[in-house]
């Protein structure tokens, strides 16, 4: 073997090594600084954790764009939903007053709240816009008590990664990391452009996470489950729409 | 073929003061490698895109829109949601979850192979000494031969950045080709490898790309040629007709240092370089 082979074998031996050890280090790193999302197994797993990696690194903090009044939007798309059945019609009728957020998990105060009581919490208002993975928006302003309250509330433990969150419709729950779950923005929103929030719009509770795109936005919100891991729901990738194969992190 | 070969010699000439350098080379194989992935990534980007704009095919001015808006351009085709008023009585499959994730990977893909690329260039004077165009190709003859040349997919020459005479290469590898008969072969002994001096460096990254990079160019058939039983004999020799000599000659390879059969056992010829074999 020349010698010239030989030196490229050692200095390709060290790259690889180098490497091979600064990925595994990054890995470790990422684990425990949550830069890891949990949809990072698979084809697409790379790609997701830098996407999700980057941001939490870059914008952890960042604020949506708000928008001055005159830019809410004169006619917002409610979007379809599946039929609400019964169940539901009869709470409507009842003005919700039956309807309850149970707020489960790693708390050190598990409860339910009912809709007058997550109204009579401190309200917070933000003309925010949703914008659906497919390509279409609206700007509307929202209100309802941040979530980071609802947390402090129930006594939320220090080990809490991730809150889950489920719709009355069974099909739809997704989860939030902390960075979202903490954020000012983020809502637990019972009001939209001054009135009740209505139900084509998720009305009577919905969740409102303007940083992220509106699959994760969820309507008709029944219960916060708090969690330090997801892999016990669903197939363990997060929410219904990582289940099926969208990305668990929706960030804009 | 005369006007071709005519204007391939001129060209090598005029740019080949010695043998080594009269071999035009290939791309540097971190070129090509990032090439072709960048290529790779435009297309699952454009692919993944129009997946995406399938589910909403509207667009709207102005900050905000949606199907209670009238679009701004409409590309009146079928979508991927049964919300959108298309005009089409189907809905598309829905593909936006595999369509955004491989639209992220594919990005994240031109990201990290553009940084490997300026990297690489910045350090080891790629951008300095073939990127760079020299003083004397800044012109307006020169760059609009150089924007022809690319438009006919001409290979650029290693050296002169703008300038582009690599072409000529390619197409020696193909005339050459046609002109080697197996009764040649044989007369030339256990010569059998025939790579036509389109390889620059010895990495194994280059080596794996290169039957599927330049199958267009005849290089193909070459490696094809180099398949024989004394595969392991990867010196390069190249039948050239030059100066009204039928001539083979060495060719610069990067396996050269694998080791020549001895120029005894060669068809001799004296080429207008001064080779003699």
């Amino acid at each position: 073997m020349s010698q010239i082979s030989r030196r490229k074998l050692i200095t390709t031996g060290i790259a690889v090594a180098a490497g091979a050890s600064g990925v595994a280090v990054a890995a470790r790193l990422a684990q425990r600084h949550g830069l890891i999302p949990p949809d990072s197994r698979g084809f697409y797993g790379p790609g997701e954790t830098l996407t999700y990696a980057a941001q939490r690194l870059l914008n952890r903090h960042a604020m949506a764009r708000e928008f001055s009044r005159d830019q809410i939007s004169e006619k917002p798309f409610a979007n379809e939903v599946d039929p609400l059945g019964n169940d539901f019609q009869r709470m409507q009728g009842a003005d919700f007053a039956d309807w309850r957020l149970i707020v489960d998990g790693m708390a050190a105060r598990p409860t339910s709240f009912s809709v007058a009581e997550i109204k009579s919490f401190p309200k917070s208002s933000q003309i925010t816009m949703i914008g659906c993975e497919e390509g279409w928006t609206y700007i509307a302003e929202w209100t309802g008590v941040p979530l980071s309250y609802i947390l402090d509330r129930v006594g939320a433990l220090p080990q809490v990664r991730y809150v889950v969150y489920r719709s009355f419709q069974p099909d739809w729950w997704e989860s939030i990391d902390m960075s979202d779950a903490l954020h000012p923005q983020t809502l637990i929103a019972h009001g939209m452009n001054g009135a009740e929030l209505p139900v084509p719009f998720g009305g009577p509770l919905r969740l409102c996470v303007p940083r992220q795109l509106g699959y994760k936005n969820v309507k008709y919100i029944t219960r916060l489950t708090l969690t330090d891991s997801l892999k016990a729901f669903g197939k363990g990738t997060g929410g219904a729409a990582s289940d099926g194969g969208y990305a668990w992190y929706a960030g804009i | 073929m005369g006007t071709t070969s005519q204007t391939f010699d001129r060209r090598e000439r005029a740019s080949t003061p010695a043998l080594p350098e009269a071999v035009p080379e290939r791309h540097p194989a971190l070129v090509r490698v990032t090439h072709w992935l960048t290529t790779l990534a435009f297309f699952a980007l454009l692919i993944s895109g129009a997946e995406i704009a399938l589910s909403h095919p509207r667009f709207y001015w102005g900050e905000t829109g949606n199907v209670n808006v009238r679009p701004w351009l409409n590309l009146h085709l079928p979508s991927s949601r049964d919300t959108v008023p298309t005009g089409y009585g189907y809905v598309l499959p829905d593909a936006n979850g595999w369509s955004r994730y491989l639209h992220f990977q594919a990005a994240w893909l031109v990201v990290a192979v553009g940084f490997l690329y300026v990297v690489w260039g910045l350090f080891n004077g790629h951008f300095r000494r073939n990127v760079c165009p020299e003083a004397k190709n800044i012109s307006v003859t020169s760059l609009g031969s150089s924007i022809v040349r690319h438009l006919r997919f001409e290979r650029p020459a290693r050296t002169g950045g703008v300038v582009v005479q690599r072409a000529s290469a390619v197409k020696l590898s193909a005339r050459d080709l046609r002109a080697v008969s197996p009764d040649d072969l044989d007369r030339v002994g256990n010569v059998v490898g025939f790579r036509c001096g389109l390889s620059l460096g010895g990495s194994n990254l280059g080596r794996a790309a290169d039957g599927a990079l330049d199958s267009l160019h005849g290089h193909r058939i070459a490696r094809a040629f180099s398949a024989g039983p004394h595969r392991h004999d990867l010196c390069c020799w190249v039948r050239k007709a030059d100066a009204g000599h039928d001539c083979w000659q060495p060719n610069q390879c990067r396996d050269s240092r694998l080791g020549c059969p001895s120029s005894a056992a060669r068809p001799g010829c004296h080429s207008g370089r001064g080779v003699n074999l």
